[in-house]
């Protein structure tokens, strides 16, 4: 360990290992995945004594981001409820089966039939839109602010 | 690989697609950073999506925009560009797991004290 280069570059070279193990990312993701289902079997996000952790941008500006309702939602799938979720955080919970469908795809290569999936212009439409609708108190929109 | 033209999946070794007959481009070596001829840069879009929806992070939201500039200058040709928007979206959602372990970390570590501080 003679060689201290600035961090910076170590973190480039961190970043070409981890770039370097495809199968690494969906493999943490599926990991961290079993162990949020596992925490929510467990705790109830509705106890007064919870111990899950609420939104902190919630608690700092009363406004709803685009993840508020995301744990009750996925607690609400797991206990079987998926109108409950969709009602928590619609995006979150379209979201969560689309994803590893994402991932499949980036490790497979180009697929036509799915390309519009994987466009980021379509989800930053989606997810800017979705952040500034739930805040609204107009009636469809207060369907997608969480209980 | 996929052919450019169709899409079609084909062997490794094959020089010509099996369906619509375009020449496929030759991989020298199958390595992520270093893809064949047609081009295709990931923006790291999931990672930012699940940033942004579980996280609940502002961080996520600028990576889902790095990664949305992406799209466009893949779209535009100009892959010098794409693969910059790459590494900032990466940057940026790599900031907003962090952010999150972080934030995850400090509430647990106070939860902890305050329970053995009797409340």
């Amino acid at each position: 360990m003679s060689d201290w280069r600035p961090s910076v570059a170590r973190l480039e070279d961190l970043r070409t290992h981890i770039s370097a193990l495809p199968w690494l990312g969906p493999a943490a993701l599926a990991a961290a995945s079993l162990l949020v289902v596992a925490v929510l079997t467990q705790a109830d996000p509705y106890a007064a004594d919870s111990l899950l952790p609420g939104c902190p941008f919630h608690a700092l500006t009363g406004l709803f981001c685009p993840g508020c309702g995301a744990t009750r939602a996925v607690h609400a799938l797991i206990h079987g409820d998926p109108l409950l979720a969709l009602r928590m955080n619609l995006l979150a919970t379209l979201a969560i089966p689309l994803l590893p469908l994402m991932l499949l795809r980036s490790l497979r290569g180009p697929d036509p039939a799915t390309g519009w999936l994987t466009d980021a212009r379509l989800w930053l439409v989606l997810v800017v839109a979705f952040s500034v609708l739930r805040n609204l108190p107009l009636h469809p929109f207060i369907w997608l602010a969480p209980l | 690989m996929y052919c450019p033209n169709c899409a079609q999946p084909n062997v490794d070794s094959a020089v010509t697609c099996s369906r619509c007959g375009a020449s496929l481009p030759t991989q020298m070596y199958a390595s992520p950073s270093t893809p064949a001829t047609y081009e295709k840069v990931d923006n790291y879009l999931v990672w930012a999506i699940l940033a942004t929806l579980f996280c609940c992070l502002p961080t996520g939201i600028v990576a889902i925009v790095y990664a949305a500039q992406v799209d466009s200058k893949v779209g535009a040709g100009d892959v010098a560009g794409a693969r910059q928007s790459a590494r900032n979206a990466a940057t940026w959602s790599w900031v907003s797991l962090g952010l999150g372990l972080l934030f995850i970390l400090l509430y647990f570590g106070l939860v902890a004290v305050s329970i053995s501080l009797g409340r």
